[in-house]
């Protein structure tokens, strides 16, 4: 079932409660809002999510979740980030059941990106217009792999806490880490939102991956830069970790940074998980731990 | 709006010939059928037009350009009659500094000291009319026959950055990886004296044939700057006076506080050479050390380590005394 969402301001949720299923397995609560801002006329953002119609499929597969945020002038950044989350959607709904989570990710990435690449090639002969970030949170058994490129981020939040589990992919984060750049000059830093890499923009790309085991209780919470540069991470975790439905929790939190900033688009998949199947791995096989 | 052809009469210019295309424009020499003088036309490509980014640097660079008025910066005109989105800039017969380089890598000292001069009086005049380049290279200076200069392009003049962009379009908002200075390089917008930095690098390029910082890729040579110190002039050409090396050095210290305030100290200095002291600097002595972001992690976490490693020999030192 696919839940793809660029609307004015789309919300979306679901939940696998209404396929019943069994208590021992893998069970969420999610919803998806994409916003166009209080300043923006279009919105570049685009938001989906593959989820599983059956228990073979949540086993095999698991669910999907995708954000994008288009870069580019005119309409490019919308068709970027749509062409991105729609490559991951497909491709991840073809591939082949219990294939490992962190490798199928950096392929569906880098097939979204040479996706983006020729669209941009064929937009403009002369060079590419158009990229797009991306992060992509799959979700299966008791693990989730997020995978992005870009300052799209994942935080995960635990008792309250949120957590960043992705590095922004900018040129300002780079400095930083490599000690050219104090914490102070790089939030001053007046070109902090220039790309250090992003999808789209050149042939090939490379996909940070990390892997998370995933406890009952927590949430994910996938955002772009319109969210996190307008609201603390304290704040996403108070919301968070105060509000039960999902639906409403991801509302507040877009109309919270709508409040604060609302200059950029805004867009966030937030993930509840209810239930895990605590799995373990033997010579590259999952078995199922008591 | 789609490109002119030779021949075509574009409201009352008629297009000669197609002279240079880059990624944001096409430039033609045209002919002014009223006034009867050849101008350049610069012509954004459409699909530019649609990039706000690019399009907000090509409206910026005619705005800037029709303010100034001065013989070492070109001319802009301005056209009420004109019907499209194009630029009437005056016609210069020359060629790019950045050719020339490329031909002769290096210059004399008195013909390098003689563009410099004539460069340094061009951005003393825009610098007083309150306008900063922020992007000096030498694509951007233009020299006759006689070696008289042209500033332009002053697309990022005028650039607030904000808006997310790609590596890609580094250049076009933070400037040039080589000639950037190292307060646009930590992110501040760079008054003045970043152009006066990129003089000094250029300056250094004219006399050794080669740009001071290195690195294998833009963001490499872009961080280089803030962390090593060139190869002195003196050792690339031990023909460079020591007081053209201490020039050099003066305009391109890292901290803008030590560099010349103002583009006519620096000209003063080129034009008074014999007056310049030669300061015994820290940078001729440890050019050689280089300095890495990861060597720099390394011995950042060596000391952490060791702290504890110390604690505890203090320690022992005590209970055994």
């Amino acid at each position: 079932m696919l839940h793809p969402h660029r609307e004015e301001s789309a919300y979306s949720s679901g939940a696998a409660a209404a396929r019943a299923p069994q208590s021992s397995m893998l069970d969420i609560d999610f919803a998806q809002v994409s916003d166009t801002g209080r300043s923006r006329d279009h919105n570049e953002d685009y938001v989906g999510c593959v989820t599983p119609d059956s228990d073979a499929r949540v086993r095999s597969h698991g669910w999907l979740f995708s954000l994008a945020d288009g870069v580019g002038g005119h309409d490019c950044g919308e068709v970027a980030s749509r062409e991105a989350v729609e490559t991951m959607l497909t491709g991840f709904r073809k591939a082949p059941g219990g294939e490992p989570l962190s490798g199928l990710l950096t392929r569906l990435v880098q097939a979204a990106n040479i996706r983006v690449y020729e669209a941009g090639r064929a937009a403009s002969p002369g060079g590419t217009s158009m990229a797009t970030t991306i992060v992509a949170c799959a979700i299966r058994f008791d693990r989730a792999v997020i995978a992005h490129v870009g300052d799209s981020r994942c935080y995960l939040i635990r008792r309250g806490h949120a957590k960043q589990l992705t590095r922004d992919h900018t040129v300002v984060n780079d400095q930083l880490r490599l000690g050219i750049l104090s914490a102070r000059e790089a939030a001053d830093h007046q070109n902090k939102h220039l790309l250090s890499r992003s999808v789209g923009a050149d042939l090939f790309v490379n996909v940070d991956v990390t892997d998370t085991q995933i406890l009952p209780g927590d949430a994910l919470l996938l955002c772009c830069d319109g969210f996190h540069g307008a609201v603390p991470e304290a704040q996403i975790g108070n919301i968070v970790n105060n509000m039960e439905d999902a639906k409403a929790a991801a509302h507040k939190l877009v109309q919270l940074a709508n409040e604060l900033d609302g200059s950029d688009n805004i867009s966030v998949q937030l993930v509840r998980i209810r239930n895990v199947e605590r799995m373990g791995m033997y010579r590259g096989r999952p078995y199922k731990l008591r | 709006m789609s490109q002119p052809v030779t021949g075509e009469t574009l409201d009352h210019y008629e297009i000669e010939k197609l002279v240079a295309r880059s990624g944001m424009a096409s430039i033609f020499r045209a002919r002014d059928l009223d006034s009867g003088r050849t101008v350049a036309i610069k012509f954004p490509h459409p699909e530019m037009e649609a990039d706000p980014v690019t399009f907000d640097r090509f409206k910026r660079e005619q705005d800037i350009g029709i303010a100034l008025d001065h013989p070492g910066v070109m001319k802009v005109f301005t056209d009420a009659k004109r019907t499209g989105r194009y630029m009437v800039m005056e016609w210069v017969d020359g060629r790019l500094l950045r050719q020339i380089i490329s031909e002769q890598k290096k210059f004399s000292p008195e013909r390098a000291v003689n563009i410099l001069i004539q460069v340094l009086e061009a951005l003393e005049y825009i610098h007083t009319h309150g306008v900063v380049h922020r992007d000096l290279k030498p694509e951007n200076i233009m020299l006759d026959d006689h070696d008289g200069i042209k500033l332009i392009d002053f697309g990022i003049a005028g650039k607030e950055g904000s808006r997310r962009l790609t590596f890609a379009k580094l250049s076009q908002v933070m400037g040039t990886p080589d000639y950037i200075s190292p307060e646009q390089v930590k992110g501040r917008r760079g008054d003045g004296r970043a152009d006066i930095y990129a003089m000094g690098v250029m300056l250094y390029e004219m006399l050794t044939g080669a740009t001071p910082f290195k690195g294998p890729n833009a963001f490499a040579i872009m961080n280089d700057r803030l962390l090593n110190n060139p190869i002195p002039p003196r050792e690339i050409d031990p023909s460079i006076t020591p007081q053209l090396q201490e020039i050099i050095y003066r305009a391109i210290e890292r901290d803008p506080k030590n560099r010349y305030a103002h583009a006519r100290e620096f000209a003063w200095d080129l034009q008074h050479q014999d007056q310049v002291g030669v300061a015994d600097r820290a940078e001729l002595k440890d050019w050689h050390k280089r300095k890495s972001p990861l060597l720099r992690k390394i011995l950042f976490y060596l000391m952490i380590a060791a702290i504890p490693i110390v604690v505890f020999g203090l320690l022992l030192w005590v209970a055994r005394h």
